[in-house]
């Protein structure tokens, strides 16, 4: 007697959890197809929350082609370079939480967008730009080398606009906070890491679905229409908050909430923007599958297992190869080292640097 | 206190004072000198450095020598000149990739590299900066945890413009001088002046008082023809007997 046939009858192995994920953590995958291939050839480019940083490592030492458009001269030391920001995406944007902020960034870039809010001095001069306050230590020595170097940057950002052949954004928060006068947002409350919180001047905001749809579509459309042929990997960041600035909620129901809409909002993308694909590897790291064992002792850092997990995946969907067996041509550190035997070369510290991390420090 | 009233510690640099010190002091016998010079150069000073992830701290020995040699000679005041070429693997010879960087104390630009890389100030410094602190500024903190007098933090001579006279005597670069070529003057200067902000930066607040080049040694910042050595880097005695002379009256010993 043949079974009754039901709308799941048919379906494939990897939508049941009984035919195809109860298998150890390690093994599991949630990816069922790549969008494309990645080959050596193609210029990769990153941009978004922490956990975007290791991607970009990742993709670096994998030996594929990680397009660094911003790159310290090689007479500097890799971890002075590192201590700048340098590598460590592909321009020196630091952390980019919000899909506002990278729409920001891509119009401050192209001169459509002037920010009023445009450094933050101190009385010694010193200055912080306010749209990558954590970018070097103790930040700009002076204002003149504040704008020298942020024409650099800028000339990077269009670079990668206009080169990139892959850009991986990953989606981090929704909370921001931004100037009431023009709605310039920063990646960090001001007066956490530079300049002054002044509650006439500067205003919280959640962002929510449809805002982040609609500025990621923005800002494909800026990129397209300059380099029609990119393709877009979306991920969000399994990184919760470090804190939340809503006092009616805990940072763990915000979290939840923050991370969902970022989710939804990825998935709309992908379904909207053509060669925009989804990378789940915030359910590698947060799916229950694995026990909570991908987080550290604090609940937030992700182990190295844990994005090893991902890039293994990473790899696999996206490669004719996976990570043990990636036979990767010279990287740009080997170029560099190259270069490098100038002066001495040293290893290159791998260290994720979130400056996210300030909020909790300034509390101390 | 012994008599000796100043202790100079150095490497190569420290080669042009005492050069000086042994001619101006012939006459006295060497128990009866008042300045006593120690290359940490020298086998008996060796190794300098114990080296943990790339970064440099004195070795043990090392540190308990200094502190008996200052323990036991009290003197008047220490005279440092610790490494000071550092820079120079930066600056001295043109890198491949050419690079040049915005100063805005310095009104003029002799580099004429203007259409070479840009290093952002900021990062050059902090280059500089690593350089120093694994290098000069090791023997530097430890003699300022050690001493109980003054330390006159020498810093190195200043470039010799003339490339000419860098080809003729190379010194330590060899031939890499032919392979790469010699940084246009203006670099270099830029970069030895950027290493003496540094140096005067860390020792500031301290007592620690900054030696600088003798104005009369100077030619348009760089040092003038009569102090240059058979060598591209490092001063001649007539250099050391000026700067003999400065610590002399700055930090009233008589030696």
């Amino acid at each position: 007697m043949s079974k009754k046939k039901n709308p799941y009858s048919d379906l494939p192995d990897h939508c049941f959890w009984s035919r195809s994920h109860r298998v150890a953590a390690a093994a599991v995958d949630p990816v069922v197809k790549g969008g494309f291939k990645l080959n050596k050839d193609m210029k990769i480019a990153t941009a978004g929350s922490c956990f975007a940083q290791h991607i970009a490592r990742h993709l670096r030492k994998s030996g594929f082609n990680y397009f660094i458009a911003e790159e310290a001269h090689p007479i500097i030391r890799a971890d002075v370079a590192q201590a700048f920001n340098y590598g460590v995406f592909s321009a020196r944007y630091g952390n980019l939480y919000t899909t506002r902020q990278l729409l920001q960034l891509v119009k401050r870039a192209d001169g459509s967008f002037v920010p009023q809010e445009d450094v933050w001095q101190g009385e010694d001069g010193t200055c912080i730009d306010p749209y990558r306050p954590n970018i070097q230590p103790n930040g700009f020595s002076r204002v003149d080398d504040f704008r020298r170097d942020r024409v650099r940057h800028f000339a990077a950002v269009n670079r990668i606009l206009d080169e990139a052949d892959v850009f991986v954004f990953t989606l981090g928060l929704t909370e921001a906070w931004r100037a009431k006068a023009d709605g310039a947002v920063f990646p960090l409350a001001p007066g956490v890491a530079g300049g002054q919180f002044d509650p006439k001047r500067h205003e919280f905001v959640n962002f929510g679905v449809d805002d982040i749809v609609s500025d990621f579509k923005e800002f494909a459309g800026i990129m397209r229409k300059r380099n029609p042929k990119v393709k877009i990997i979306l991920t969000v960041s399994p990184v919760p908050l470090i804190a939340t600035a809503r006092a009616d909620q805990s940072v763990i129901t915000a979290t939840a909430y923050s991370k969902a809409v970022l989710r939804v909002a990825a998935e709309k993308l992908c379904s909207d923007i053509e060669d925009c694909f989804y990378f789940p590897s915030y359910e590698v790291i947060t799916g229950n599958f694995n026990r909570g064992r991908y987080f550290g002792e604090d609940f937030r850092e992700v182990k190295p297992a844990g994005v090893g997990h991902v890039m293994k995946l990473f790899m696999k969907h996206y490669t004719d190869m996976e990570t043990a067996a990636a036979q990767p041509k010279p990287t740009r550190e080997q170029q560099r080292k190259k270069e490098k035997s100038f002066v001495e070369d040293v290893g290159e510290a791998l260290q994720v640097i979130c400056d996210e991390e300030m909020i909790e420090r300034n509390r101390a | 206190m012994s008599s000796v009233e100043l202790l100079a510690f150095g490497h190569s640099h420290l080669g042009a004072l005492q050069q000086a010190y042994v001619e101006s002091a012939k006459d006295v016998p060497l128990p009866e000198r008042k300045a006593r010079f120690f290359r940490l150069n020298t086998k008996g000073f060796q190794p300098n450095f114990v080296t943990t992830n790339g970064k440099n701290d004195l070795a043990p020995d090392l540190k308990q020598r200094l502190k008996s040699i200052l323990i036991k000679q009290d003197p008047k005041a220490v005279l440092l000149s610790a490494m000071g070429n550092g820079y120079n693997s930066l600056a001295m010879l043109q890198h491949p990739k050419p690079f040049n960087f915005y100063w805005p104390e310095m009104d003029f630009d002799e580099t004429g590299l203007e259409q070479a890389e840009e290093i952002p100030f900021d990062l050059i410094k902090a280059q500089v900066k690593d350089i120093a602190e694994n290098e000069a500024l090791v023997f530097w903190r430890e003699f300022n945890a050690l001493a109980k007098c003054p330390i006159y933090l020498l810093l190195p001579p200043p470039p010799v413009k003339e490339e000419s006279h860098i080809r003729a005597y190379p010194g330590a670069f060899g031939e890499r001088v032919q392979k790469y070529g010699i940084s246009p003057p203006g670099l270099r200067l830029k970069m030895y002046m950027l290493y003496m902000q540094v140096l005067g930066e860390a020792v500031k607040g301290t007592n620690t008082i900054v030696i600088e080049a003798p104005f009369a040694a100077l030619s348009g910042g760089y040092l003038a023809e009569p102090y240059w050595a058979h060598d591209p880097t490092h001063a001649n005695a007539a250099y050391g007997a000026l700067i003999l002379d400065d610590i002399r009256q700055k930090a009233g010993v008589e030696i």
